[in-house]
């Protein structure tokens, strides 16, 4: 069998996570390349319908990071996504989805060190967890035709 | 409860408050009481109140904005509206509600086919139903939809004229054990349950329209623009739409089941609702829909919140869950 290569979407706020991973890129600190990054204004506008949609697209993996709380750039959204996230987070865990498929963390724009680490961790976990089997389409070929002959 | 009382207190209401119009219910061809807007004194001769009821009628309110609108209310209705003001959705000053008492509301789909069935009266615990000629009369504690069985807010909390009467009492507690064996299955068994369940919904999204708190112009499963759903009949599709729409409604359901009674398939969704609002109350100590002018639980939040992100100081060790 092939290797299993996950495949990992992160959300990373533009102020604190964000840098912080820029900053584990400029040290030249390793961490595995399964992470595909998307930036966001804040954690707060991170819509839980993203983390679902990214599962459904086949990610095997969410991660979503934001600012310390404290350190939030408009003050409160990460105490927003705070509380949402984890209600959500919950509500994964209850339906049955394995829970280290998501992954909630603050990362400020010192801890380039703390992202490299968050990300081999991470990945370590979504690897053990294997391929996502939770949110498999079986009409899956009849979307893609569908799509394509539209 | 007599009728008359009922009559004469909502048109007493609509006098009194020089209203545009009550929200109420009227007896249908089939003798179930069917939801009904009335608009002058003499309409509301017609206006009715018993088990055989299902929407929950706060779900019509935000339609009339800047309307006075009057509305007979038990319980689960008078939260909603608590829901609704605190939300901003209609303001306490145009709104009148007439407290009922409830007995709890009858699950049509646990009398089975409903066809030539007339609903014909309820009394004292028993509700009489006219069957393929035959009159059979039926307790009513063993028809009653799941979240009336459990229901333990049946006297309404907000309200400006009260009819007298005695409501359910003694909430069974069934819906927080099935929560409870649900939990402790493996999570293996979870998703297959819930898989399941997924499987059957059809997405005609009756529990959106049957619920109070779904009240959004525009709802994301219609948007295109960012297209969140596929119009495929997918197990994962109908999972993304009955898991959203429990996260929105966490910790501002009022269980009223007006979304289970209005569901063609019977989806289990009492137990998503029922545990999302334990886990918010459990989080923040919340319960929706009792108090005039508290935020929504999602809508704020406090510094000393649990944080159980990567890197969080406040609940180092701690494990988000079991």
């Amino acid at each position: 069998m092939e290797k299993f290569e996950p495949k990992i979407i992160a959300f990373l706020c533009n102020w604190c996570s964000y840098a912080g991973a820029d900053l584990a890129g400029v040290s030249r600190f390793q961490y595995p390349p399964h992470v595909r990054v998307i930036r966001v204004p804040c954690s707060g506008r991170v819509n839980p319908l993203f983390v679902l949609k990214a599962l459904y697209e086949g990610a095997d993996g969410v991660l979503v990071s934001g600012c310390h709380p404290g350190d939030c750039h408009y003050q409160s959204g990460n105490y927003y996504a705070r509380r949402r996230l984890e209600v959500f987070k919950k509500l994964l865990d209850f339906v049955g989805l394995n829970p280290a498929r998501f992954k909630m963390a603050w990362i400020s724009a010192s801890e380039g060190a703390q992202f490299a680490q968050l990300i081999r961790e991470f990945t370590a976990e979504v690897k053990e967890a294997g391929p996502n089997q939770e949110f498999v389409r079986e009409k899956a070929d009849l979307v893609r035709f569908l799509n394509e002959n539209r | 409860m007599r009728t008359d009382d009922l009559i004469l207190k909502c048109q007493e209401a609509f006098r009194e408050k020089e209203l545009d119009l009550f929200l109420g219910f009227e007896r249908s061809s089939s003798g179930f009481l069917k939801p009904a807007v009335f608009t002058s004194l003499e309409s509301l001769e017609k206006i009715s109140w018993d088990p055989s009821a299902s929407l929950n009628l706060a779900t019509f309110i935000p339609r009339f904005k800047g309307k006075k609108v009057g509305i007979i209310a038990p319980g689960c209705v008078s939260r909603s509206l608590v829901i609704l003001i605190n939300e901003g959705q209609v303001s306490r000053d145009r709104l009148t509600v007439v407290g009922v008492p409830c007995q709890g509301l009858i699950e049509r789909k646990k009398l089975g086919d409903l066809k030539g069935v007339r609903f014909l009266d309820s009394q004292n615990g028993k509700f009489t139903l006219q069957r393929g000629g035959q009159i059979v009369e039926l307790p009513l504690e063993d028809y009653l939809s799941e979240s009336c069985l459990d229901c333990d807010h049946s006297g309404p909390v907000l309200y400006d004229y009260l009819i007298e009467g005695s409501s359910r009492k003694n909430p069974s507690g069934n819906l927080e054990k099935r929560v409870k064996a649900l939990v402790e299955l493996s999570p293996g068994k979870r998703l297959l349950y819930f898989k399941k369940e997924a499987e059957k919904c059809i997405r005609c999204y009756a529990c959106r329209q049957a619920c109070p708190m779904c009240y959004c112009e525009s709802c994301f499963v219609e948007s295109s623009e960012p297209r969140w759903l596929t119009a495929v009949p997918e197990v994962a599709d109908n999972l993304i739409w009955l898991l959203t729409r429990v996260y929105h409604l966490a910790g501002r359901c009022v269980q009223c089941g007006s979304c289970a009674r209005a569901c063609p398939e019977g989806v289990d969704l009492m137990s998503l609702l029922a545990w999302a609002n334990q886990s918010v109350s459990e989080l923040f100590q919340y319960q929706p829909g009792l108090e005039i002018g508290e935020k929504p639980a999602l809508g704020e939040y406090r510094l000393e919140d649990p944080d159980f992100f990567w890197g969080g100081g406040l609940t180092e060790g701690k494990k988000c869950c079991s």
